[in-house]
């Protein structure tokens, strides 16, 4: 099957054009004298002579240009993919914010409820709290809602300063329970923005590395913004001491 | 930024590691078959009957502890399921540890033992569960709990804990098939020996007794080399979870301070704890056979982190 094969081929076509001729190219009928040089042996053998040359050098370029262009395609593919994959899991992770932020919503009229009659005379910080919650959770632009989230996250910081105050309050374990839940929702809400950064992180530098950058700018892959921690988180924790 | 890509790039080379083991292992295995086939009946349809039985066990088993491992292991060290009710902070803590790791929520069980200590174990993320014992619970503080669950969430993202499951396959079967052989030498062996076999079957008896007695001590010295190196990773991926090298390093000072020894826990489930829970051997070994990296190194590390290494770490 191979030798009827390799006849087809340009080669092989020329070999048997030349087999033609008065003298036999290649394999055991060839007669090489001592003197033959080896360089021509060889070219008989293996069937390519001089005039089939042309032929056997442009298939096998042919190949090598498939291969590198097959090669290319499949690297291709795999950082689309892998941009695509990024950036799939940036999106996620931003979802992933809201979704702690809408469980917060969620979780601060319970938690206040329970623990409201050991806040009496500290009226001023629940109300705080419950105003923030509600401004926040009103539709707004992006950068107002992170001053909103922020402004609320510091009202809770605000209730756990006053609680400071009332050392009977350290063993009780309904406000121990309370403060858990709290302060594990506001880590929730921070770990998933430092997921959200972190694979933006990831995703920048894959958009922005060599060679992966060309085909970002080709598939039009933009770099994403990181998270940034607002002011008035930090702020409003000290502002109200007083 | 940087510390992003090296954990990715770490990940994908945990998981092209764990192609490379299964398919080393089904090699050596088909080797290891054919040649007991042959040193036992004496001919190659013998040797391909041995070849075919030993794939057969090391598939099986393989796909047994695959899918069924983790319920084994937790079995085993008699954890019990918790939800958020049964334990609010450990449930908090895992959760929050999930959420930084970008992974789905694991399963969360309680070990009832007084000696500190936790693992992880699964076939991948979506299949995971953490265990941590109510030892662990009572003997350190939130950062510090928060320190070990990020260090077993990392094992989960990392995918060691497919890693564990299926080093420990290997283990177990080489040591199965090994253990079949010889003991089958040493009764009566010698009567099914074929006439023919000769000179050739001789030579197989010689090297299948050599790999019986060497294969299960590489299989083991395999495993405690790659769970050690994998600790210190996932050391690493932990502070990049809670951005807090103290909590992990004084968790692990505070369990190899315990001598408690962890009942639930034995020489097959011990490579996968936080801590060696069998501490006398801890004590005495630094080299070779321990499963865990000297405690000492680790928190070395982890300060020097604090220091003013986190920057690397932290994207």
């Amino acid at each position: 099957v191979l030798q009827s094969a390799w006849a087809t081929t340009a080669g092989g076509r020329a070999a048997e054009r030349y087999s033609d001729r008065k003298s036999p190219p290649y394999g055991s009928r060839v007669q090489y004298s001592a003197e033959t040089p080896w360089i021509e042996r060889t070219y008989n053998r293996a069937g390519f002579l001089p005039d089939a040359e042309v032929f056997g050098v442009s298939i096998v370029l042919i190949i090598i240009l498939v291969v590198i262009v097959v090669a290319l395609i499949i690297y291709a593919i795999a950082t689309y993919n892998g941009l695509v994959r990024r950036r799939n899991e940036v999106e996620e992770a931003y979802r992933q914010i809201d979704v702690q932020l809408k469980r917060r919503y969620d979780l601060i009229p319970n938690l206040l409820e329970g623990v409201k009659k050991y806040f009496r005379q500290e009226q001023e910080v629940l109300t705080q709290i419950t105003q923030a919650r509600s401004r926040a959770m009103q539709p707004q632009s992006p950068g107002e809602q992170a001053q909103s989230e922020a402004r609320l996250s510091g009202a809770i910081g605000n209730l756990f300063a006053v609680a400071e105050n009332y050392p009977e309050l350290r063993s009780n374990t309904v406000m121990l329970d309370f403060q858990e839940e709290l302060s594990s929702t506001e880590n929730k809400i921070s770990f998933s923005r430092q997921h959200y950064n972190d694979s933006v992180g990831e995703y920048n530098t894959r958009v922005q590395s060599f060679p992966a950058v060309i085909f970002a700018r080709m598939f039009g892959f933009q770099q994403r913004e990181y998270f940034e921690a607002q002011g008035p988180e930090r702020e409003s924790v000290t502002v109200s001491y007083d | 930024m940087e510390g992003g890509t090296t954990f990715r790039e770490r990940i994908a080379r945990n998981r092209r590691n764990s192609l490379l083991l299964i398919a080393a292992f089904l090699l050596f295995v088909t080797v290891f078959g054919y040649v007991i086939g042959y040193a036992w009946i004496g001919d190659p349809v013998g040797a391909v009957f041995g070849l075919v039985l030993a794939l057969v066990i090391g598939v099986v088993s393989g796909l047994a502890t695959y899918y069924g491992g983790d319920r084994m292991v937790l079995a085993a060290s008699r954890a019990r399921e918790i939800t958020h009710e049964d334990a609010p902070v450990l449930f908090n803590v895992v959760e929050e540890m999930s959420i930084a790791a970008g992974l789905p929520m694991p399963k969360v069980y309680i070990i009832e033992d007084t000696a500190p200590n936790a693992f992880a174990t699964g076939r991948d993320p979506e299949h995971a569960s953490i265990a941590v014992t109510s030892g662990l619970l009572q003997k350190l503080d939130r950062d510090e709990l928060q320190g070990v669950v990020a260090h077993e969430m990392s094992h989960v993202g990392n995918y060691d804990i497919r890693y564990a499951m299926l080093v420990g396959v290997l283990v177990g079967t080489t040591v199965l098939i090994s253990d079949f052989f010889l003991r089958g030498l040493w009764f009566g062996g010698g009567g099914r020996r074929s006439e023919g076999g000769g000179y050739a079957q001789l030579i197989m008896i010689v090297v299948a007794i050599l790999l019986a007695i060497l294969a299960p001590l590489f299989a083991r010295l395999l495993q405690l080399s790659i769970s050690r190196q994998r600790e210190y990773l996932a050391d690493a991926s932990a502070v990049r979870l809670t951005r807090n090298p103290g909590g992990l390093a004084s968790a692990l000072r505070k369990i190899s301070g315990d001598d408690e020894v962890l009942e639930a826990a034995n020489r097959a489930t011990a490579h996968l704890y936080i801590a060696n829970p069998i501490k006398r051997f801890e004590k005495r070994s630094k080299g070779l056979f321990s499963t865990h990296p000297p405690i000492e190194e680790r928190i070395e590390i982890l300060r020097s982190m604090e220091a003013g290494g986190i920057a690397e770490t932290a994207g």
